[in-house]
């Protein structure tokens, strides 16, 4: 319920246009005329309308058996679809990944196997030129 | 408000499954308020039919309190807000208000064409305020003087205090009176 904006009631009298200035009724009730008669329809139409109406009222609601023959294929699809991301989850990683793991440990093994770091490398080298003379 | 003995006349109806005599005596009022209310005859159409569809589906819940007109009406412009709700038909309504106004008529029967023409342009002003008025005094404004409901079954019907009714009465007619007055300048 909406209880805010309080009315001014000593502005009531204002709520009867019909009683006030001729010319404001008078258009009052060309507009409620021109509302009803936009709404006129053929009898036909409001015959047409009551028997839709009535059919839609009387049209059985669908029976279990019905239900069951939407439902059931509806959930074996979704069965499928998560079966079908489920084993796709599970697949193995792919040959690239393994390769580039064994590159990055022979990379490794190789640096452990070394004298010296790779950042002394041109320091070694000058160091092997000086023992050589 | 209706008499006890209405009430419970009402009820047995509603509940007794004579529901054809009961879109008889209502259709009309229902189309020709959600009509002016949606502003797309087919809209109104489809309207109307739920309104009554789902009169049936929840006539458990009629209690009498209210006539049977005033309940109906209720669950019309329950549907016609929720339908104007709906943004995907926003931009179509667009397209249909602009040509709406110029095709409601004043009533024919004057006597020259020149009332016929000033009645025309009273007519056209009175739809233009009331076509700028918010959705809730709109609304108050043609159950008021459309369909002349007393302001106790307007203040059922839109679920609201009657002070309340009478606040958004007293501006809607402000303003449609504010531009009569223009447009006689």
């Amino acid at each position: 319920m909406e209880r805010k904006d309080n009315p001014d009631h000593s502005k009531e009298p204002a709520l009867d246009p019909e009683q006030g200035p001729g010319n404001f009724a008078e258009s009052l009730r060309m507009f409620r005329e021109s509302v009803r008669a936009s709404a006129e329809r053929p009898a036909f139409f409001w015959t047409r309308q009551r028997n839709t109406i009535l059919a839609r009222i009387n049209k059985p609601a669908p029976s279990a058996k019905f239900r069951a023959l939407v439902w059931a294929p509806a959930a074996l699809v979704v069965f499928l679809c998560l079966f079908l991301l489920v084993e796709n989850s599970k697949a193995p990683p792919p040959d690239l990944a393994a390769g580039s793991d064994q590159i990055l440990l022979i990379e490794v093994e190789r640096a452990l196997n070394q004298d010296y770091p790779e950042a002394l490398a041109p320091a070694a080298v000058f160091n092997d030129e000086i023992k050589k003379k | 408000m209706t008499s006890a003995a209405e009430a419970e006349m009402q009820k047995r109806t509603i509940e007794g499954g004579d529901f054809d005599w009961i879109v008889l005596q209502n259709q009309k009022q229902i189309y020709r308020t959600l009509l002016f209310i949606v502003r797309n005859a087919d809209a109104a159409e489809v309207l109307t039919q739920e309104c009554f569809l789902r009169a049936f589906r929840k006539r458990d819940s009629f209690r009498g309190e209210s006539s049977l007109a005033t309940w109906l009406m209720r669950i019309a412009i329950n549907l016609a807000h929720d339908h104007l709700r709906n943004r995907r038909l926003a931009f179509w309504r667009r397209l249909m208000r602009t040509d709406r106004i110029e095709t409601i008529q004043a009533p024919a029967a004057h006597r020259s064409a020149e009332h016929a023409l000033i009645n025309q342009e009273l007519v056209s002003t009175v739809h233009s305020a009331v076509e700028r008025l918010s959705p809730k005094q709109k609304t108050v404004f043609q159950l008021r003087f459309v369909e002349e409901m007393p302001l106790d079954a307007i203040a059922q019907v839109m679920d609201l205090e009657i002070g309340t009714v009478k606040t958004h009465l007293y501006r809607a007619i402000e303003a449609v009176r504010s531009a009569c007055g223009k447009q006689a300048i």
